[in-house]
């Protein structure tokens, strides 16, 4: 190749890097808006969140995008979007609590094309600044690497709070699950490990241990773990779970608990007890109110009809027949006794299922997971989010928020503003996090994707995001440090009949 | 008579180059289907996350360029090539590197040797690997070694000691654990080298003092920096540590032999590896550098031939139903049918993956009645020490197959969280999605295929039917998964094993069932010699599928089971059996009960000697083929 041809090449390579993109100043509107990827088209996002990336899913030859708001702007070139930081910021900052317009130019066979615009609203209210998810390949049975992140909502910075990789696993494997945070603070939560080295992790006012929850009188290790907000006590649910497959439905696989509990844990006396433990009933996810003196949890009646067949097989039979609903019994502090059982949402009575309550922190609303049958909603197409209004009792689906694939896995932030989620409506098997506004009535702006500094992060990315939960601080103690734990010897608690 | 250099063994020279040649011929003819199979259980992308995900544990360059290169196997005979080309760069370098004389050069290959036997030696870890290029991994790092020896070489002793701590804070990122194997050679090089040549011994004390301080601590600085390694594996991460880690001795049995196997022989190649390095090693610091006698020569010749005869003899998996399987699965890939079914006359003793793809095969080519026991039938044993699931190895294509789409998706991933995605998977994930009608989940895997070498071809294909899905019903290919999936939605667990699961699938019958399902459902009782359903199954094909005529095993399985029943509990008009059953078979029954009364009271499996005339027909399955362990 002649040098000159080079020289030329390294130039124009040179000079493509080097100038900014600008408008055109011709261009023919199209009466659409663009097609982009992420869609982020008219979401609202808080004041502090990262940059928008996203890729214009449009045919054309070269593609400008301005950002505006209040006279200032932001021209960036090329099909995929990314915004930095600094000036992203800026722009965020003059546009809080208004719009940030975008404009879509893509240059085409006919010349530039102007697309609609499309905004983002920007929310005075703030969102916490941490969130944290396990990673997870949607399998079924099988798991290999699964790592429990966080990540800064502010930048795209993601750390490992803990892999199951930095533990010898062959050959029984091991799963990690169930993280959650007392008051979004990390100097009390917790995680489970299971199968190989085994355990609850807990942290407790900063000291981490290893926690056996299993005693003779439980069916299981904890599962679905809820952290007071008040006290020193967290609720779980106890389960046998197990998974079986359709053969041609769409959801795929029914994750169904053949029998569950729900218990409380005292990490200072390291003891547990009963809360719900009939033997017709299914109890499960847990959730303490805001006050710390009612205790959520979510209760199936499934009764043995068939002696002739196996609980766990009429289980399977039946499945379409389990149905949740919400109750709760009220918690007295002083003396540790558990009042009478109170029934929150009928959902049998309306021939749904409802499942994973998690309430305000201002205590006012309950948001869960409404479904026509079962437990696992992230594996049923028609799972959505509602929000339940403990004062009025009224109920509504989260629209804006919802889509036509499973949404579960819900969480508050510390603020109440906000609710992360998780939801398969990208590609209809990998969930990914969305995250909503709520305004003061309970209702909710449409959700937005979890921003990623590559527009095009999702496409290739093979693990689903589950249980996402909000931190106003991230975890401090080192991956390694928790492997240390996972490898320590278990406290074992005591099975006592009051958590006092 | 003198012994001069040279001489007689002259012309041996060229043996390397005949043994390479002779390698890449058998490579890319006799185990073509073995190599497009392991490409087809690798993938690589051109992508960023992909490369950072190869990247975020030690090793990770490695693991790149090697799933790079086994993306060649695609085709056989270039793959072959490359591989081969590598072998012999190795064995250049070795030459070059330890500078062996003439006469001496065929010890070079005893590393080639010992690589070559770290991959023959695999037959069916091929599906159970974690590591995708796990073909090239050992054989670019010992290339990267031997570069580094070379340069290592060509430094002063204190610029060496320099050269080990860079190698090692730079290689074990990249190589893993290969690059502190090749830290301690090259301590152990100076100091051999030392000894031998007596030198001061102190700069060389120094370095190899300094190779192990290095692989010590350079794995431990790293480990902090790292949040997916554990400390247990941090020396051997990059070497399939995880995958023979735990030590257990498994009998393996097999139709006419069995033996103990110990895991740890899979090591075996690797220390051969280690050994011939550090050989070489000594073998430089000895000087020994005019070139070898012609006794000597002999001597070497004869003996590295010996030794490579004996460790492929022993290292190279051979399997006839291994290959078959694998050649199977390539065909029907190709929809090459009537291949796909003639391959499974090349063994006596089929395993049942055998089986069932030649009776999908017969399906496909709508001659199952007539021929599906006309082949050679049975369970054989899968020669692995480990336990084999069919889920792994032929599952997915024999659920896709069979229209359970649910199941072939959902092996896809199970196996993709174990083993990591691969472009077998991801071609099950595509189409079993796509006749699920998920289009846009089947579009997430064609968009991964897109980003391949080889596979973008056939992602384009998947393209067209998901931009237009009216082209599915018409696609030849799917009319069977199509056809079969007329069941409707029920839950079910297999526990891994596939053919048990559809065999008992397929004793239920749809009221919307199709003719395809229906004969899948008859042939299924035929197998499982299940009379009643047997009569159900054909009572609805008739009325449903109205025949003029029964396909040859049909007909057999009539007039066996009217015979067997003696009229107790099935009734069929009188000019049934005249109208369905042709007088062949009908004397065909005859002959072969007559002969049963002439051998009666003789053991089943010894009766079956006399009835080899009849093994191309039902009532020799029925009677003669026992005790199949469906997989």
């Amino acid at each position: 190749m002649p040098m000159k041809r080079i020289i030329g090449y390294i130039c124009a390579v040179v000079l493509a890097v080097s100038c900014t993109p600008s408008v055109p100043d011709k261009s023919t509107p199209v009466d659409a808006q663009p097609q982009i990827y992420p869609e982020y088209t008219d979401v609202t996002i808080p004041c502090n969140i990262a940059p928008l990336t996203f890729c214009i899913e449009e045919e054309g030859d070269g593609f400008v995008t301005r950002f505006s708001s209040a006279g200032n702007e932001i021209v960036v070139g090329g099909k995929e979007v990314v915004v930095g930081l600094d000036e992203w910021r800026g722009l965020l900052a003059v546009a809080n609590g208004g719009k940030i317009e975008v404009e879509v130019f893509v240059d085409s066979e006919n010349g530039w094309k102007k697309y609609l615009p499309f905004v983002f609203n920007v929310s005075e209210d703030s969102i916490d600044s941490y969130i944290s998810y396990r990673l997870i390949p949607p399998s079924y049975v099988a798991y290999e690497d699964l790592r429990i992140c966080q990540r800064n909502l502010q930048t795209y910075e993601e750390d490992v709070i803990y892999s199951n990789t930095l533990v010898p696993t062959e050959p029984d494997g091991q799963c990690i699950n169930c993280h959650a945070y007392k008051n979004h603070k990390t100097d009390n939560m917790q995680f489970h490990a299971r199968q190989h080295l085994g355990g609850t992790v807990f942290v407790h006012n900063g000291e981490a241990k290893k926690v056996n929850l299993k005693t003779d009188s439980t069916i299981s290790a904890g599962v679905y773990p809820s952290f007071n907000p008040k006290y020193d006590i967290v609720a779980y649910s106890v389960n046998n779970t197990g998974q079986v497959f359709h053969t041609k439905d769409y959801n795929k696989v029914e994750v169904q608990d053949k029998a569950s509990d729900v218990i409380v844990y005292n990490p200072v006396k390291e003891t547990v007890t009963h809360v719900a433990n009939s033997v017709d009933d299914l109890e499960v996810f847990p959730c303490w109110s805001a006050d710390g003196k009612v205790l959520y949890y979510c209760s199936a009646h499934m009764e043995h009809l068939d002696t002739t067949l196996s609980r766990e097989s009429e289980l399977v039979m039946r499945y379409k027949e389990i149905k949740y609903d919400i109750l709760s019994r009220s918690w007295n502090p002083e003396t540790g006794e558990f009042g009478a059982v109170d029934t929150v949402f009928a959902a049998s009575a309306l021939g749904k299922s409802a499942t994973f309550p998690r309430v305000s922190p201002c205590g006012r609303y309950m948001l869960f997971a409404l479904a026509e049958y079962g437990c696992f909603h992230i594996w049923h197409k028609d799972a959505d989010l509602y929000i339940l209004d403990l004062e009025t009792k009224f109920y509504w689906p989260l629209e804006k928020a919802n889509s036509e694939y499973p949404e579960s896995y819900h969480a508050w932030d510390s603020t109440g503003k906000w609710i992360l989620f998780a939801s398969r409506r990208d590609d209809t098997n990998y969930s990914r996090l969305y995250i909503a506004h709520v305004n003061n009535a309970g209702m909710a702006d449409k959700a937005f994707l979890l921003p990623q500094e590559t527009p095009g992060f999702y496409d290739f990315f093979d693990r689903s995001y589950n249980v996402p939960e909000f931190m106003v601080e991230p975890v401090k103690i080192a991956p390694h440090e928790f492997a240390e734990i996972v490898k320590s010897e278990s406290v074992n608690v005591k099975y006592v009949q009051n958590i006092k | 008579m003198g012994l001069k250099p040279g001489g007689l063994f002259n012309n041996l020279h060229a043996l390397p180059l005949f043994f390479f040649v002779g390698l890449w011929l058998v490579l890319s003819i006799y185990e073509s289907a073995l190599l497009f199979r392991i490409n087809e259980l690798s993938v690589f992308l051109f992508d960023g996350l992909f490369f950072k995900g190869m990247m975020s544990e030690p090793a990770g360059l490695l693991h790149y360029i090697s799933s790079f290169l086994v993306q060649f196997f695609y085709y056989p005979a270039l793959g072959a090539a490359i591989y081969v080309a590598l072998l012999y760069a190795v064995y250049r370098l070795v030459v070059k590197v330890f500078e062996i004389p003439q006469g001496y050069r065929l010890l070079a290959m005893l590393p080639v040797l010992a690589l070559l036997a770290s991959n023959t030696q695999l037959g069916y870890w091929i599906f159970y690997l974690k590591q995708p290029g796990y073909w090239y991994m050992a054989l670019l790092a010992t290339i990267f070694f031997l570069l580094a020896l070379w340069c290592y070489k060509s430094l002063n002793n204190v610029l060496r000691i320099v050269f080990i701590v860079i190698w090692c804070a730079v290689g074990y990122p990249l190589l893993g654990g290969y690059a502190l194997v090749a830290t301690l050679l090259m301590g152990c090089w100076s100091l051999v080298k030392a000894v031998a040549g007596r030198e001061k011994l102190i700069l060389p004390s120094v370095a190899v003092v300094v190779a192990v301080a290095a692989v010590l601590l350079v794995p431990q600085i790293y480990y902090n920096h790292y949040t997916s390694i554990c400390k247990e594996y941090l020396y051997g991460i990059g070497l399939p540590i995880e995958q023979w880690a735990q030590y257990y001795v498994a009998k393996v049995e097999h139709e006419t032999f069995s033996y103990w196997h110990t895991i740890v022989v899979y090591w075996i190649p690797f220390v051969l590896l280690l050994l011939s390095l550090i050989g070489l090693c000594v073998f430089v610091a000895l000087r020994v550098k005019s070139p070898a006698t012609e006794r000597r020569e002999y001597t070497v010749t004869v003996s590295v031939a010996a030794y490579a005869v004996i460790l492929l003899w022993v290292f190279w998996y051979n399997d006839t139903n291994f290959r078959i399987e694998n050649k199977q699965n390539n065909a029907m890939w190709k929809c090459e049918w009537r291949d796909v079914a003639e391959y499974a006359r090349e063994t006596e003793k089929p395993t049942r993956q055998i089986v069932l793809n030649k009776n999908i095969a017969l399906f496909k080519l709508g001659v199952a009645g007539n021929e599906m026991f006309s082949y050679p039938d049975g369970s054989s044993e899968i020669l692995a020490p480990m336990a084999v699931h069919l889920t792994q190895t032929g599952g997915k294509m024999i659920y896709f197959q069979y229209g359970k789409l649910n199941f072939s998706y959902r092996w896809c991933m199970e196996d993709a969280v174990e083993y990591g995605w691969r472009i077998e998977y991801l071609k099950h994930a595509v189409r079993s999605m796509l006749l699920s009608g998920e289009y846009r989940l089947a579009q997430r895997y064609v968009d991964i295929l897109k980003r391949t070498m080889f596979y973008r071809g056939w992602a384009e294909d998947m393209q067209a039917y998901i931009d237009n899905p009216s082209l599915i019903e018409k696609t030849n290919e799917f009319a069977m998964p199509l056809q079969l999936s007329c069941y409707p939605d029920e839950l079910g667990v297999d526990e891994s094993f596939v053919e048990a699961y559809l065999t008992g699938e397929f004793k239920y019958v749809p009221p919307q069932a199709t003719p395809l399902y229906l004969e899948v459902a008859l042939t299924s009782a035929m197998i499982r010699k299940d009379q009643k359903t047997f009569w159900y199954v054909l009572d609805r094909y008739f009325k449903e599928v109205k025949p003029t005529k029964l396909p040859r095993y049909y007909q057999e399985a009539v007039l066996l089971f009217l015979n067997i029943d003696k009229g107790n509990t099935v009734s069929v008009s009188p000019d049934f059996v005249d109208r369905f059953v042709s007088k062949s078979v009908q004397r065909k029954l005859d002959t072969f009960v007559a002969r049963t009364k002439k051998y009666k009271g003789m053991k089943e499996e010894d009766m079956a000697v006399y009835f080899q005339d009849y093994a191309d027909t039902y009532f020799y399955f029925f009677f003669f083929v026992r005790k199949i362990k469906t997989n």
